[in-house]
């Protein structure tokens, strides 16, 4: 048995292409947390993945001495509570926390979800909603982040908001190219846009999310094999 | 207790506006309510929650917070004692977190189809949901506390205000959606949970009567099928 045996003990079940998992990975790489990876086939789902997360039957999920947490936003709530030393990520204000918590909540509600439709509807529809929406997100950008400090809403260093909004810094540009999805321009939102440019550059960010190229060709082949084993509705 | 001033701006049947009045009421903080017209949002709320121009919003010195959980999550850090509604246990914490995001995604879900349903085949899809959704919770609370009233143990917690009030709309499910509530032989952890809820004050005081939520609700209804 040649596992590290620590008492930390962290297994991701993840699936690479998810936004929601790559989430998490980029928290745990944030935070140098050793892990075990253990992609989940989800048109053919685990013992352990079922166990896991009875409920939603998604991923991500994160073991922890054992113990299951599921759902992405609470799995790095968590995550930034137990390892709170390196990297912290929530904010200590109160208030600004709320901020980070909404903009998360509206990213997932308005943004995500016009996405979804975009993909579902073969690229028909919602592409202005989603402009207006990032247009917020950059709004929201200039009242939080400080540029002075740098790029993300963390300043120099990622943090919680930044983690939760990373994933489309990859998957924004897969469907751009793939299914012609028309984001803002860099004059319509200047600081998302090099807040999203940071990520790619970002060293953690570079393992925990995929190439652009192998989303895009995971994209292409969905579309073609009219296959609807979706993101959306793969993990939470 | 003061921490500066302290302002709800909600509607009476609303479950979110609820989950903020059983967080400040648990904690016996004092707060002006300023009931909204919904119809009619007042400038205060079209400027606290520019976004979404919804209930509730807690408004505190002044500055706004919108979306119930995150209201509830503030509220607890910034009022932690008395009555800690979130565990200190990181893990204890995740978990009270998921089963309050759970109320939102399924019970509440299910519940607005449900209300809103044009088509039989709707309501009794809606009907299904929510009941699964509720035998979660049902079984949920025999897992995380077992021969306890509460998700909290013997007092409630994060999840428990999350999920409180949903009680209160019980009979407008019923009245409108003809959704049964199987009894406490089918669902002991339920009930017993549904008596410790309407038995603690600071619930009650905010609580809006089952019978009013029910007519609300056959409003709501009309409203959705004359616009269907």
């Amino acid at each position: 048995m040649a596992m590290a045996c620590h008492d930390q003990d962290v297994t991701l079940l993840s699936f690479w292409p998810s936004p929601f998992s790559m989430r998490v990975k980029l928290a745990l790489l944030l935070k140098g947390i050793e892990h075990e990876d253990l992609p989940q086939d989800l048109g053919n789902k685990s013992k352990l993945l079922l166990e896991s997360n009875p409920v939603h039957k998604k991923v991500p999920v994160l073991i922890h001495k054992g113990k299951p947490i599921a759902e992405s936003a609470i799995i790095v709530h968590y995550i930034d509570e137990v390892w709170p030393g390196t990297s912290p990520l929530l904010p200590q204000d109160a208030f600004l926390r709320a901020q980070h918590r909404f903009w998360t909540d509206f990213f997932e509600k308005k943004i995500s979800d016009s996405l979804d439709r975009f993909i579902r509807s073969n690229g028909a529809a919602v592409n202005e909603e989603f402009i207006q929406d990032c247009l917020l997100l950059e709004g929201a950008l200039a009242e939080l982040g400080d540029e002075e400090e740098g790029p993300f809403f963390g300043g120099a260093s990622m943090s919680f908001l930044d983690v939760m909004l990373a994933p489309s810094a990859v998957w924004i540009p897969a469907l751009e190219q793939v299914m012609g999805l028309k984001p803002t321009s860099q004059e319509q939102c200047p600081r998302l846009h090099k807040l999203f440019g940071a990520v790619t550059e970002h060293p953690s960010a570079k393992v925990a999310l995929p190439q652009i190229e192998k989303l895009k060709e995971f994209t292409q082949a969905r579309l073609v094999s009219d296959h609807h084993v979706w993101i959306a509705k793969a993990s939470p | 207790m003061s921490k500066g001033s302290v302002k709800v701006l909600s509607f009476w049947s609303s479950m979110f506006g609820l989950r903020v009045h059983y967080a400040l009421d648990l904690k016996g903080v004092s707060y002006e309510y300023q009931e909204e017209n919904l119809f009619n949002k007042s400038k205060e709320l079209l400027e606290a929650n520019p976004i979404y121009a919804k209930i509730p919003v807690l408004i505190h010195n002044g500055k706004p917070i919108c979306e119930s959980l995150i209201i509830v999550d503030y509220i607890d850090s910034v009022w932690p004692n008395p009555h800690k509604l979130l565990p200190e246990d990181p893990y204890k914490k995740a978990v009270a977190r998921f089963w309050a995001d759970f109320g939102d995604k399924k019970v509440y879900d299910a519940g607005s189809r449900l209300i809103r349903a044009t088509t039989e085949e709707e309501r009794k899809k809606a009907s299904e949901d929510l009941k699964w959704a509720l035998m979660k919770i049902d079984e949920a609370l025999g897992t995380i506390a077992p021969r306890k009233p509460f998700f909290g143990g013997d007092s409630m917690n994060f999840a428990d205000v999350a999920l409180a009030p949903f009680i209160c709309w019980f009979k407008g499910y019923q009245k409108v959606g003809g959704f049964v509530l199987p009894g406490p032989e089918e669902w002991p952890n339920l009930h017993k949970w549904v008596t410790a809820v309407k038995s603690v004050e600071a619930i009650r005081k905010s609580t809006p009567s089952e019978d009013k939520v029910a007519e609300f609700a056959e409003v709501i209804r009309k409203r959705a099928i004359g616009s269907a």
